[in-house]
């Protein structure tokens, strides 16, 4: 199947931060939340950055933007994993008994070539990018942060799904003895989600491997990751077992959990509330006033709002 | 008093730890966060301490815990005030006008039930504040407990409000839920057994009244006089004696009750304890016995006839005969199952009316009337008190002496309450409630 997709790159490829400068950015903001008073995050120094192991050869991309990362350790002490508890401290405190070597995901559905793939054999084939995107959570606050990933598109066209693949579903591993979380009901557990095909074919949509250059940490997904950044943060499924290509829309973990609060689609949208909440505007973490204007497709509308058009958005939240 | 000063730190302390923490920078990754948390939780934290003070002051008759219950409610005020500060200045922004939209707080106030549910506890604590003043408690006088219900509604809609802010069903909220529902059952077990005990004496002081009434009525067809009939020389039965040497006396063809603490050794068991305890509390007979044993302190009775006594005016006329160290003559009022009573007092020593309190069969004093009375020996006088809620009034004959608010509403038996070594002479008791008035 040929699926086209138009790519406004109004990013300039000046406006791009290379590596070198994001890391001295980041080095600077470090002595800087060390030594400022009044600084308002700077919490206890998280999990050294070293203990990842780097990843070669990963080019710069187009698609990041030019916005200033968040820092290795708000990154990494703050998420939301519920396979590994609720708190947002929790994913850094135990994510760490997962096995994340060896690990396979299985592809199947309507494809042509199901199999069950390696992590290093589902990687390897593909250029690895630097990503930089914005990050916005259902909850209202956000992040910048740079991804290593490829492009989803690259993998769906290796293994050839055939026309009856509307959909991609994606499933995360189900290990209770590891992911402490999932011993008690907070979700329906695996934890599953989905993407229309245009949506897994846009070249925005990647799965990721890594954090600022360096091997995904376990409470960010290792080892393997959606990012889909114009969707609420919940939609970028961590740690994937399984790829499925399916003819329907497949059930989504949250949607399962509260569908009048997450829809399927749950694009970013600051003129559809959550139903609790406002989603007009974000506290970039870090901030203590929720004060950023929320963009429209989390400012990615440019590239994806023509997958929606004609859509009502109100209701297909 | 260290109870106090414990719970003020314990009170000071998550405050303190926020204050601390946004000065160093280290409120955690999302600083937004934490304010609106930390603050929210200990509000409802507080909140539940304040509700369950009454409680575990019943179930263990620690009573000196009733202190702490207003500085625990301000404290919850209090955060709950900061919690809404944080939620106005930077969840929506409006440390600076610029920044600050009002549609959007408005659209959260009244479309979003959870963040209308905050806002409800916050508005139902709102009065409790403005009212708890001593002076509020004065003024209020009955109407303060009944608006000080309101502290359950801040509870429950506090909760609902935590309940319905999680994403997914988490542990706390519903142990806070857990824990409100407990609070709400003692509460709901309280009243009831309070009512259930009156309705058991209900029917048997009808009785009495009837026999009472007939009695009367077939003698004179004057009202029932107190300790009529009773056997001169002895301790009286309708009178039940707890501590000290207590006999009905006759004076101008009228019964009298003497106390002599001349002859009364402090620490001495009253005859037939655990039928007294019967006749008292039933429902709590045991309890009440080992509490009056653990005691002795002061000569104290109760009137039988009188069950529950809540609002209403208590008199006696007394006559002051002689002690070794004082001269004495006090009502004794709000006695319960847990053996914890109050007295109103008055003695030549200090020359005015006051106010004291036993607690676990140590007296303490609440309060001095300061109005000086001279009443010489051997004179009869009229000793008067009114019980209005928690306001208690005083009087020696007509003058008013002594003017007070206690902590809670005082209900309980009444009776008489004396100094151990007082002599004292006692007639016409009375006890007449709200309604009787």
């Amino acid at each position: 199947m040929v699926i086209k997709i138009g790519q406004p790159f109004d990013i300039r490829s000046s406006e791009i931060t290379p590596e070198p400068v994001y890391r001295s950015r980041r080095d600077f903001m470090k002595a800087a939340a060390v030594g400022a008073i009044g600084a308002v995050a700077c919490g206890p120094l998280g999990e050294d950055l070293s203990a990842q192991a780097t990843i070669p050869n990963v080019k710069p991309s187009p698609l990041s933007t030019n916005e200033k990362p968040h820092t290795w350790e708000q990154l990494t002490q703050y998420n939301n994993f519920y396979e590994f508890g609720t708190n947002k401290s929790d994913p850094a405190r135990y994510a760490g008994r997962l096995t994340v070597k060896p690990w396979t995901v299985k592809i199947d559905g309507h494809v042509a070539k199901p199999a069950d793939y390696a992590f290093e054999d589902l990687v390897k084939p593909h250029q690895l990018e630097e990503r930089i995107y914005r990050f916005r959570c259902v909850e209202a606050w956000s992040a910048v942060i740079p991804w290593v990933g490829f492009p989803l598109a690259d993998l769906i066209k290796r293994v050839q799904p055939t026309s009856r693949a509307k959909y991609v579903a994606f499933t995360t591993l189900l290990r209770p003895t590891e992911m402490i979380g999932q011993r008690s009901a907070a979700l329906d557990w695996p934890y599953v989600e989905g993407l229309r095909m245009d949506e897994a074919m846009h070249p925005l949509t990647i799965l990721a491997t890594g954090l600022y250059g360096r091997e995904m940490p376990n409470q960010n997904g290792a080892p393997i990751r959606l990012v889909v950044p114009w969707k609420y943060g919940f939609k970028s499924i961590k740690s994937i077992v399984r790829i499925s290509f399916v003819e329907n829309e497949p059930p989504t973990s949250w949607n399962i959990a509260n569908a009048r609060e997450y829809g399927f689609y749950s694009n970013v949208n600051p003129t559809v509330d959550h139903p609790r909440w406002s989603q007009a505007r974000e506290n970039s973490l870090g901030s203590l006033l929720k004060n950023k204007p929320t963009l429209m497709f989390n400012g990615y509308a440019d590239q994806v709002a023509k997958l929606y058009e004609g859509m009502d958005l109100k209701k297909f939240y | 008093m260290a109870l106090k000063a414990l719970v003020t730190l314990a009170a000071v302390w998550p405050g303190a730890d926020l204050l601390y923490n946004t000065f160093w920078g280290s409120l955690g990754i999302n600083p937004l966060e934490t304010l609106l948390l930390t603050s929210g939780e200990t509000t409802l934290v507080l909140l539940l301490c304040s509700l369950a003070v009454t409680p575990i002051r019943r179930i263990t008759g620690w009573n000196r815990l009733q202190s702490v219950r207003r500085m625990l409610g301000l404290w919850a005020f209090f955060y709950a005030c900061l919690h809404l500060a944080f939620y106005l200045l930077f969840d929506r922004a409006c440390l600076y006008w610029s920044d600050c939209q009002i549609q959007p707080i408005i659209d959260d106030i009244t479309k979003r039930k959870f963040i209308i549910a905050g806002m409800v506890a916050f508005l139902a604590m709102v009065p409790l504040a403005l009212t708890s003043t001593q002076g509020a408690i004065r003024r209020l006088g009955r109407r303060w407990q009944t608006l000080h219900r309101l502290a359950y509604l801040a509870g429950v809609a506090g909760v609902v409000h935590f309940l319905w802010k999680t994403k997914v069903p988490e542990t706390k909220p519903y142990a806070y839920a857990g824990i409100l529902v407990a609070l709400l059952l003692a509460r709901l077990y309280f009243s009831w057994r309070k009512r259930n005990q009156s309705a058991v004496r209900g029917p048997r002081s009808a009785v009495l009244m009837i026999v009472a009434v007939l009695g009367a009525a077939a003698c004179s067809g004057a009202p029932a006089v107190w300790l009529d009939g009773e056997p001169i020389g002895a301790e009286p039965s309708s009178f039940v004696v707890l501590a000290g040497n207590w006999t009905v006396q006759q004076e101008a063809g009228a019964p009298i009750l003497s106390l002599d603490g001349s002859t009364w050794k402090t620490g001495t068991a009253p005859r037939d304890l655990s039928s007294k305890a019967m006749a008292l509390f039933p429902r709590s007979a045991e309890t009440f016995g080992t509490r009056v044993l653990g005691g002795l302190q002061f000569a104290y009775g109760v009137d039988r006839s009188v069950g529950q006594f809540g609002d209403g005016e208590i008199q006696v006329d007394f006559r002051l005969i002689g002690g070794a160290s004082d001269q004495f003559a006090g009502i004794l009022f709000g006695l319960n199952d847990d053996g914890n009573h109050y007295a109103y007092r008055y003695n030549t020593k200090d020359g005015d009316t006051a106010l004291w309190r036993v607690v676990d069969g140590e007296r303490q004093r609440i309060h001095h009337g300061g109005v000086h009375v001279e009443i010489p020996m051997g004179e009869w006088r009229t000793l008067r008190m009114r019980v209005q809620g928690a306001a208690i009034t005083g009087w020696v004959n007509d003058l008013q002496t002594l003017q007070f608010t206690l902590p809670e509403a005082p209900t309980g038996r009444v009776g008489l309450w004396s100094k151990p070594d007082a002599v004292t002479d006692y007639r016409n008791f009375k006890a007449v409630g709200a309604q009787g008035l």
